[in-house]
């Protein structure tokens, strides 16, 4: 099988995905108690004053149409990214997720910026130097790493660096009391803004990422290759970048690739802790306020987002290593 | 010399597998594991399967016994039942038998697998293991289920401390004798033995073929024991039929079969066994290249690109699988005219 | 394939330090979560006005909440929460999964096709998002139900290695030989296919627990939990309103999740290593 074959397989295994997830998450919203519209009035409780304006309502949200025409309708709007409407402010859900998607890209990139040298630097040197301190410290890491849940290690961070020693804000994203004086003032102010939140999830994909790299890096330190190289006096340092690192950060990549639905999730978490103006944060609001157009869109967006990870993860390693095709 | 006490009678059989290929999986060919062969089974006898691994000695026996479904072709056997006044016999087409008539069946023909180790569940006591096939056909229980599994254990050559250890803490020859005690609990008419002692060793497989004889007059047993090792099929078969790539190309008495083969694969096959004997002295005959790929047979007679003999037309013509004396099939042009190299059997 | 017997089992599981820690942590939780009537120094709901924000002291070991309550009282029962929904949503999880993988693996082709894509839709949506969306339109969030969500969440794992055990048990000799005896598939199934597919199962049934407790009290510090519980992820969501004037609120209920999830997960690792299985 080729490459392409692969990909268009994998594609066309991803489409129905696509619809499953949509068909979840929409057949959970209606089951919702009571009528959807309820919730819309009770969030605007000025908008309606009679049964006419009701069914006018209704059509604009599309509510009186039969349960499937409705997600289809919904469904198709979504591939062009047309969320809707948000219940609570009326303005056009793919705006309010625009105004958001910066803040938590910023978050995912400063995260991974601390999270991932450190991580592969401790799981190389775990894996070449088995049972030393670094070892060690890795594997302890790791246990406490992936046992505390991500909203509590940000409590944790705040209390001792907000609270306590006062080295970083409590959250938000901006200090509401600075007058910025120039370009570099502010991004100082954002990047400060930044740390805390973005070590919370560097923490813990620290944790994962380095037991990956060590179990990759200790498989390919195993090969044949490796050793011939030894043998041939290759020097050990020259193995160890050139043969072994290359060979096992490709791997290691993928698989990060394949770990973003926990990112996304420790991201809700995170958000919530830092006051963090995210989607994570917006779709939580959300549920608070039962704005299900928005609710229905943040997990939409989240849930494609790992469907695409997943499947540029797959592409690219099928492309790195051929054999798998043949699986 | 077809015999009125046929046990089991094979006709035509085809066995295969679809090779799936693309984008939408479509089945583009097929490996033809079995490809039309016939044979029959006298009762009583041991009728020996060999050929290479690959050849589809294998899928035969699991077909017999409806571990796969036959593309084509019969498998009629003729059961002893008593409830039946004429001949006390049943004739059976298993190849379109239905679920509840083949687990019927089952209790006649019984399998013993190649692999000791895989074969025992390792969480099941040999009790369980040997009593299996009486619990769930509703033949015994409670006490008389152990007497019976006792008796059983005893005739394969174990002891009635055995009953309540598991598969691992046994030998691979041990785990054998459970594996034929699960066989023979039924009281079967035929066994399938698959390659019953290819894995144990050597010292141990002459103790295991042993039993096979034993229990085989004492239950009045019929075998297809499948093997690739010549020397053992030699020491145990009434009648051999050799395989190559889904065909039967030679079928004849033991005897008959080692002292006068017929087909040029058989010869070669042979010229490999190894005689404990320092003056015997015989060319081995060495195969060119390698068994041909399943999927892609060669054309005309499937041997012919590795065969000494083989002529012009080999390439282009199958031959036909004859009877050629009384008793023995060949599948080879040239049966009557080469002179073939054979073994004095000792 | 080593057979292992149970009492190599136990044996190799106490030979590691870790296990016998992660088991002791286990322990306790269990014993805490089944006791916390009578290990509990105050009744948790009791509003103790005169000893709001209280610190730590001999009266209060982890201190006080903003209505007077004893922390420490709330940590032992918020324990009994986690241990019913780390078991409860356990369960719920392993009746799905083991049903749906092990009716998969076992009847062929399209009952397979049809639970394998139903849980690879479900794993391309995070958890996490799955329950925020199945919380929201909770018309009252009440524990049961919460639970059941959480287990229906875990299910597409145990599904998945269930049907790949099944798959691969299924071909074993010992299965074709108990079909050829005549046994029924339900008997080849539970007799055969299950007592040998167990280790995984088990390892990540284990792993289950820990996660399904990481879950709730993520969406109860979310606060799309059940308010009227009292469990360790209420208590950081009101300690982190709470954090200047009693940081110990948010300090405490973060430690015994952690020590449990840190306990189940050792012990799951133990697990895994004394039934020598990869899961």
């Amino acid at each position: 099988m080729g490459l392409t074959t692969y990909i268009i397989r994998r594609i066309a295994v991803a489409i129905p995905t696509f619809f499953g997830i949509t068909l979840i998450i929409f057949v959970l919203i209606q089951m919702a108690p009571g009528d959807i519209i309820d919730f819309y009035t009770s969030a605007n409780p000025d908008v309606i004053e009679d049964a006419e304006q009701m069914e006018k309502l209704k059509e604009r949200l599309g509510l009186g149409q039969p349960i499937p025409i409705q997600y289809f309708k919904w469904v198709s709007r979504l591939i062009v990214f047309d969320f809707g409407h948000s219940f609570e402010t009326h303005r056009k859900i793919s705006e309010e997720l625009k105004a958001r998607l910066g803040a938590t890209t910023a978050l995912f990139l400063f995260s991974h910026l601390i999270g991932w040298p450190i991580a592969i630097a401790i799981g190389i040197l775990s894996a070449i130097k088995p049972n030393s301190v670094y070892d060690h410290f890795g594997r302890a890491f790791a246990l406490v790493g992936i046992a505390m849940p991500a909203f509590w290690i940000g409590l944790m961070l705040i209390l001792v660096f907000g609270v306590k020693l006062r080295w970083f804000p409590l959250g938000g994203s901006v200090s509401s009391s600075i007058e910025y004086t120039g370009i570099f003032t502010m991004m100082w102010d954002h990047a400060w803004h930044l740390v805390l939140p973005s070590v919370t999830i560097a923490l813990r994909s620290i944790a994962t990422t380095m037991r990956m790299t060590r179990a990759e890096m200790l498989e390919v330190l195993k090969k044949d290759y490796i050793i011939t190289a030894r043998a041939k006096g290759v020097a050990e340092n020259v193995i160890r970048i050139k043969h072994a690192l290359r060979n096992s950060l490709m791997s290691v990549v993928t698989l990060i690739g394949l770990s973003m639905g926990y990112v996304f999730s420790g991201a809700v978490l995170t958000e919530t802790v830092f006051g963090w103006p995210g989607i994570g944060r917006y779709m939580v609001h959300a549920v608070n306020v039962r704005d299900y157009p928005a609710v229905m869109a943040v997990a939409v967006l989240i849930s494609m987002m790992v469907l695409l990870a997943n499947l540029i993860t797959d592409i690219t390693y099928c492309w790195i290593n051929p054999r798998i095709r043949y699986d | 010399m077809r015999s009125d006490n046929i046990l089991l009678d094979v006709k035509h059989l085809k066995k295969y597998f679809p090779i799936r290929k693309g984008l939408l999986q479509r089945i583009q060919s097929h490996v033809k594991a079995v490809d039309d062969i016939n044979f029959f089974i006298k009762q009583g006898e041991t009728l020996g399967l060999v050929g290479e691994s690959g050849c589809g000695k294998t899928t035969t026996g699991r077909t017999i016994l409806r571990l796969e479904d036959p593309t084509a072709g019969e498998i009629i056997f003729r059961r002893k039942n008593p409830s039946i006044t004429d001949n006390g016999c049943q004739e059976i087409d298993i190849a379109k038998a239905s679920q509840a008539a083949l687990k019927d069946l089952r209790r006649d023909a019984q399998l013993i697998f190649q692999d000791p180790y895989s074969s025992l569940n390792p969480r099941m006591t040999v009790k369980d293991i040997v009593g299996e096939p009486l619990l769930v056909n509703k033949e015994s229980k409670d006490a008389d289920l152990e007497d019976r599994v006792l008796k059983l254990m005893k005739a394969v050559g174990l002891k009635s401390d055995h009953m309540k250890r598991y598969p691992h803490e046994f030998s691979g020859g041990q785990r054998q004798r459970i594996g034929i005690a699960r066989a023979l609990a039924l009281e079967p008419q035929l066994i399938v033995a698959d390659e019953p002692v290819s894995a144990l060793d050597v010292s141990i497989q002459a103790q295991v073929v042993n039993l096979l004889q034993e229990i085989q007059a004492q239950f009045s047993l019929t075998y297809l024991f499948i093997a690739h090792d010549l020397s053992v099929v030699k020491y145990i078969s009434d009648r051999v039929a050799v395989m190559y790539l889904g065909k039967i190309v030679e079928l004849a008495e033991t005897e008959a079969l080692f002292s006068d083969p017929r087909h040029p694969y058989t010869e070669a096959l042979i010229s490999a066994v190894p005689i404990p004997d320092p003056d015997y002295k015989c060319s081995r005959i060495i195969l060119k290249g390698d068994v041909p790929s399943p999927m892609k047979p060669p054309s005309g007679c499937y041997f012919h690109p590795r065969c000494q003999h083989a002529k012009k037309e080999c390439s282009r013509l199958s031959p036909e699988y004859k009877e050629i004396e009384p008793g023995h099939y060949v599948s080879c042009h040239f049966a009557d005219t080469v002179r073939l190299q054979a073994v004095c059997l000792s | 394939m080593a057979a292992a017997s149970s009492r190599s089992i136990k044996r190799r599981l106490l030979a590691s330090k870790l296990s016998i820690f992660g088991l002791l942590i286990v322990l306790i939780l269990v014993i805490t979560g089944v006791f916390a009537p009578y290990l509990a120094p105050y009744d948790p709901n009791e509003m103790m006005f005169e000893y709001v924000y209280h610190s730590p002291s001999q009266d209060f070991l982890l201190g006080t909440d903003a209505l007077g309550r004893d922390v420490l009282s709330r940590v032992v029962w918020g324990a009994r929460t986690s241990l019913f929904v780390g078991i409860g949503a356990t369960v719920v999880a392993l009746l799905v999964g083991v049903t749906f993988g092990g009716l998969a693996g076992f009847y062929g082709k399209i009952t397979s096709q049809v639970f394998m894509r139903l849980a690879d839709v479900q794993l391309s949506i995070p958890s996490l998002i799955l329950l925020i969306v199945a919380a929201a339109v909770l018309g009252e969030r009440n524990m049961p139900v919460i639970v059941a969500i959480i287990g229906i969440t875990m299910w597409p794992t145990l599904g998945r290695v269930t049907r790949s055990k099944v798959l691969d048990l299924k071909t074993r000799d010992y299965v074709e030989a108990a079909k050829i005896a005549g046994a029924s598939n339900t008997r080849i199934l539970w007799r055969h296919i299950m007592p040998n597919g167990l280790g995984p199962i088990t390892v990540i049934a284990t792993l289950d627990i820990g996660s399904a407790i990481i879950m709730e009290s993520s969406l109860s510090f979310l606060g799309l939990g059940d308010p009227r519980m009292i469990s360790w992820g209420n208590m950081l969501s009101t300690g982190l309103q709470d954090m200047i004037p009693a940081p110990w609120m948010a300090v405490f209920p973060g430690f015994a999740i952690f020590f449990t999830v840190w306990g189940l997960n050792m012990f799951g690792d133990a697990l895994r290593d004394a039934l020598d299985v990869e899961a």
